[in-house]
């Protein structure tokens, strides 16, 4: 009986050490995955996080771009047709694939902000949808509500960028977004009062200048999140 | 042979007993470290209550708290991409009532997770407003549908 309980003993203690050896290795190889996620946000390995900054700035230049693109042939055609023409919704729908697609890429930094920043950017299609009803109907007082809505919209937008991304200020944005709203509004001007050439040409800097704002975005989020230490 | 049989599981109850001492306190460890890391960072000096509507509200211009318990009607407004007040505390069956007092549009919608939800004004030009009677006690988180990072706002009912 003392045998049995003398190789107890060792049985026990020699498998508290292989226990405790197993699960120190098990719990570095676990420890080694949550700190390289922890460390960049980032599934990629540190090479790749360069690739991941790249591919952000060309996904929002190509979203926002497209944004102009598509905001400009919906409000074109809600000029002609009237915001409640099958014509009309059709573009606006498809204009709103593309906020969902803008709304995703800012959710994939800002996670817990993404259905505020589509809200946010779904109004301010409406703004500009009502600058075009307004333009349309020649009525100067909607105009200018819409253009002072616009400018809410820029405010609180160059806020939430501003105060999240630590390479730009809300000062820094909201001349961003105002040029930006300018551009729209000279194009939806011009195709109102038929100078087609203004028009195109308008279009044309408001497609350029967004890929300013993607630039400006897509860096700040690079620097802050997805470069490593 | 049954001694050996009752040795081997005593082994193995053993070593799985240490495999699992060993992981289970590494693990509390890290959730502890990780809690303390999301405290300090939100408040830098001090750890503060975390609730998921004091996170929300915590990034919104803070237009003042006030309790209003036992009115029937109370007057709240909008302005400056603020809801003034933003915290306000009524007794059930209260009206309040909110007054675009700005010159661009603002709207008062539920917050997707607000604990009560019902807040639906259409957007609300320069003097226009919107009302609502709150019957049911809870807590009703809103925003401006326009302006959803700056204005967000809670009304808090109680029993009364």
């Amino acid at each position: 009986m003392d045998t049995v309980k003398g190789t107890a003993l060792g049985l026990g203690v020699v498998g508290l050490v292989l226990g405790g050896v197993i699960g120190y290795a098990v719990a570095e190889s676990s420890d080694d995955e949550v700190t390289t996620t922890t460390n960049n946000n980032s599934d990629n390995s540190a090479d790749g996080v360069t690739q991941e900054t790249s591919d952000l700035r060309n996904d929002l230049n190509a979203e926002m771009r497209e944004h102009v693109t598509l905001a400009s042939s919906s409000l074109t055609t809600a000029f002609d047709e009237g915001l409640e023409a099958d014509k009309t919704a059709a573009a606006l729908a498809e204009l709103d694939k593309n906020s969902v697609a803008i709304a995703d890429l800012v959710g994939s930094v800002f996670p817990d902000s993404r259905d505020d920043f589509l809200s946010l950017w779904r109004n301010h299609i409406g703004f500009f949808a009502d600058y075009t009803v307004a333009a349309k109907a020649g009525d100067q007082e909607a105009m200018d509500k819409a253009q002072l809505d616009l400018a809410g919209y820029g405010e609180d937008a160059s806020q939430f960028f501003g105060n999240n991304l630590d390479d730009l200020t809300p000062e820094q944005v909201k001349p961003l977004l105002v040029e930006h709203r300018d551009l729209v509004i000279d194009a939806v001007n011009a195709y109102g009062a038929g100078n087609y050439d203004e028009f195109y040409a308008a279009e044309a800097a408001a497609y350029n200048q967004i890929g300013t704002v993607a630039d400006a975005l897509s860096g700040a989020i690079g620097n802050q999140f997805l470069l490593t230490n | 042979m049954n001694n050996k049989i009752i040795l081997g599981l005593v082994a193995f109850v053993i070593v799985a007993g240490g495999i699992f001492l060993f992981l289970s306190s590494d693990d509390e460890a890290s959730i502890t470290q990780t809690n303390q890391s999301q405290q300090t960072e939100e408040n830098g000096d001090s750890i503060v209550s975390n609730s998921p509507i004091e996170e929300y509200l915590a990034d919104a211009k803070d237009g003042g708290t006030m309790d209003m318990t036992g009115q029937a009607e109370v007057s709240a407004s909008i302005g400056d991409f603020v809801f003034e007040p933003t915290r306000l505390t009524v007794s059930t069956g209260t009206t309040v009532t909110w007054t675009n007092d700005d010159n661009i549009r603002h709207n008062v919608v539920s917050w997707d997770e607000s604990p009560m939800m019902g807040l639906d004004a259409p957007l609300l030009s320069q003097g226009e407003t919107y009302s609502f009677t709150f019957d049911a006690p809870g807590e009703y988180v809103y925003f401006c549908s326009p302006h959803p990072f700056q204005m967000r706002g809670l009304v808090t009912v109680v029993e009364g």
